[in-house]
């Protein structure tokens, strides 16, 4: 955790500095505080600091005051804001976001499949009506006042009149109880029809498709079930909805969005991905390392690589994305940057379950597979589906009270909080982290983890360390800047759509 | 702090590890512990001894033995040791000052938690008998809907569905006839 900035000082004895914790990166130093603020210091001003030399006449003392790092000239008040606005989150009841697993049949083989997917045969596999209005009945007797059910699979236009119950549903649920709901679906493209697309644009749906990259590359990645190409299809229909979206502002907030998983055939294929995604007009790419979790974990030798492996990736191609936008040829925006950059920089929660602590599972959402059992998150049921049901923490049919007293709940929340971490409470990054149970599980058989020897870390510090060092050249922070002022990352309490409405009603 | 060198005594049983005898009044038991935990990226850690005097710390390599890297080791230890000493030193001389910021937030985050409950609060469900009629009318539909899905043929080619993805892999071999 970069110590020599520590070793390098003795005399702290005598003097008071204020609750911080730091990072060293050589000829610089990060400092952090719980209140969300932070400061880069030069290694010299970092000694003065810890010497107690830093004169109050000083700029610098004026700077690190008013970020709480001068402990007899803090603001309690802006500090404790401040402490609110970026760990909102752990003030409101409730999880917010609400995975349902309509069916676990899919039609595509993805080498990597998280969701650990059957056959198209396998109906058994289907929600049935009865667990469809009990998955919706449980989700609204949870207090969050606002919610997003997102539809997972398998792929869940399999079982299209189940998706379009519960949107339905839902909706006339949400108005009854005048709480905000948020509707997305997860889905592959390939059995996208008109209708279904009309039904999804005039209920608000949002739509997100994986596209992992040119057509060699998806496909080897995501063929269909039993081989063949998959590519085709879901650029077309990203095409076709791109263009519809062109033409009314109806549709214009329901863009859809893609996302990409990065395997081992990624890993030199940046550029190609990200132009790609250019060349359809959308405006995010999300750089996602896989998760060695679920089905991926069987294939791990195969398509799986190291944390360097993907830092070295997302490095170079988070380069060639910021060259983009500084050459004016681009303005297409990095979602892990997005997110990381809203938490550092505005100081605000994005509403992104992976990084926040205690753990998005339970707290934050939830997942609901076909047969009505409950898990603390998507992970956690798929870690179920390769047989072992550790984190399933009830069905539908129990009571909210009953899903979060439940042990495994109640453990997943108290081994997630970093402050009882021997390495996370004293990392610099602490104010921005977060860590997972459920990957800490399959990963070391611990849901604590280990954290010193843990991919997660190493994977989410290196991030953060990459994000950091461009922070400081003045011409990378012109372009995050902007796309923080043109940021998507919406609160998930803070939806588009009101109360439950289709969109076309929530508009007119 | 690091200005005192760590007392080193000579390995104990294995030539091959890196063992330091720490005086816990003077390093402070967290510190030693938290300099140990944070080298088991390298090494396994063991730590024996009196808790309120004397900690041995053994750091046994994961990888290469040789002496230089046992002394990179050592060195490693050292500086995470007076860095672990500094962080501790400035988490408990701002203890009270966390805990007086974090109880200010606390009122703050009632007053949010209530703005946050009343912009989309949740009400006592009533559905209208309008309501109620389209959900059944829903349900209805849905119904048949599944009804109809489930007369359809299955998959076109349950021989190819039922494969694993590593048998659907497994290119096809035999002649073609051409």
């Amino acid at each position: 955790m970069g110590g020599r900035a520590g070793a390098e000082n003795g005399r702290l004895g005598r003097v008071s500095v204020g609750s911080m914790s730091f990072r060293d990166f050589g000829e610089w130093v990060l400092l952090t505080n719980d209140w969300g603020r932070w400061q880069i210091l030069d290694k010299p001003d970092f000694e003065r600091l810890l010497a107690g030399t830093v004169k109050a006449d000083e700029a610098l003392h004026g700077v690190l005051a008013s970020r709480g790092f001068i402990p007899d000239q803090m603001d309690f008040g802006d500090l404790a804001t401040s402490y609110l606005k970026q760990t909102s989150f752990r003030f409101v009841s409730g999880p917010s976001l609400h995975m349902v697993v309509v069916t676990l049949r899919c039609n595509q083989k993805c080498r990597y499949c998280h969701s650990s997917v059957v056959d198209p045969s396998r109906t058994d596999t289907d929600m049935d009506l009865e667990t469809a209005r009990k998955t919706v009945d449980f989700i609204f007797s949870t207090p969050n006042p606002s919610l997003c059910i997102e539809f997972q699979g398998g792929e869940p236009l399999l079982n299209w009149p189940i998706v379009k119950f519960i949107v339905e549903y839902a909706q006339a649920k949400a108005k009854a109880q005048k709480r905000r709901l948020l509707l997305a679906l997860v889905n592959n493209f390939t059995l996208m029809t008109d209708d279904k697309l009309q039904f999804l644009i005039d209920h608000g749906v949002s739509i997100c498709t994986s596209l992992d990259g040119p057509a060699d590359l998806h496909d080897a990645n995501r063929p269909f079930f039993g081989g063949g190409q998959a590519q085709g299809k879901v650029v077309s229909w990203l095409r076709k909805i791109m263009a519809l979206a062109k033409t009314d502002n109806i549709r214009k907030p329901y863009l859809p969005s893609a996302l990409m998983t990065t395997t081992r055939l990624s890993l030199s294929r940046g550029p190609d991905i990200v132009d790609l995604y250019r060349d359809l007009g959308l405006d995010q790419i999300f750089l996602r390392p896989l998760s060695p979790i679920g089905y991926a974990k069987r294939v791990w030798g195969q398509i799986g690589y190291a944390p360097e492996d993907f830092l070295r990736f997302y490095e170079t191609t988070l380069d060639y994305i910021l060259e983009l936008n500084k050459s004016g040829k681009s303005k297409i925006m990095e979602r892990n940057a997005l997110i990381l950059l809203t938490k550092i920089v505005k100081g605000e929660d994005p509403g992104f379950m992976d990084l926040r602590w205690p753990a998005g599972a339970v707290l934050g959402c939830l997942a609901y597979n076909f047969d009505g059992r409950v898990f603390v998150s998507d992970e956690g049921r798929m870690v179920d589906h390769q047989g072992d049901p550790i984190f399933n923490i009830g069905k539908v049919t129990d009571t909210w009270e009953d899903v979060l007293n439940h042990p495994t709940a109640r453990a997943c929340m108290a081994v997630s909080n970093l402050e009882t971490q021997p390495m996370c409470s004293q990392c610099a990054y602490k104010p921005w982290c977060g860590t997972e149970p459920v990957f800490h599980y399959e990963m070391q058989r611990s849901i604590a983890g280990q954290i010193p020897t843990s991919p997660w870390c190493q994977l989410h510090m290196g991030i953060f360390d990459i994000l950091l060092k461009r922070l400081r050249v003045p011409e990378t922070r012109k372009v995050f800047d902007n796309w923080l002022a043109r940021d998507q990352c919406q609160w998930q309490e803070n939806g588009l759509t009101p109360a439950g409405q289709p969109v076309t009603e929530a508009i007119a | 702090m690091p200005t005192r060198k760590i007392k080193e005594t000579k390995p104990l049983k294995n030539a091959r590890d890196v063992v330091f005898r720490l005086n816990v009044r003077r390093n402070g038991p967290e510190p030693i512990l938290g300099a140990a935990y944070m080298m088991m990226d390298r090494a396994y850690a063991f730590i024996s001894g009196d808790k309120k005097k004397i900690l041995t710390v053994t750091l046994r390599p994961k990888g290469s033995r040789r002496a230089a890297d046992l002394a990179q080791m050592k060195a490693a230890f050292e500086n995470e040791l007076a860095a672990q000493k500094l962080r501790w030193a400035i988490s408990r001389n701002n203890l009270s000052v966390r805990e007086y910021i974090a109880e200010n937030a606390l009122p703050l985050a009632a007053e949010f938690s209530q703005r946050a409950a009343s912009a989309a609060a949740p009400a006592v469900e009533e559905l209208t008998d309008v309501q109620r009629g389209e959900i059944e009318r829903l349900i209805a539909e849905v119904e048949s809907e599944i009804a109809e899905m489930k007369h359809k043929p299955k998959s076109p080619d349950t021989k190819v569905a039922a494969l694993s993805w590593e048998a659907a892999q497994v290119p096809k071999t035999g002649g073609s006839g051409e």
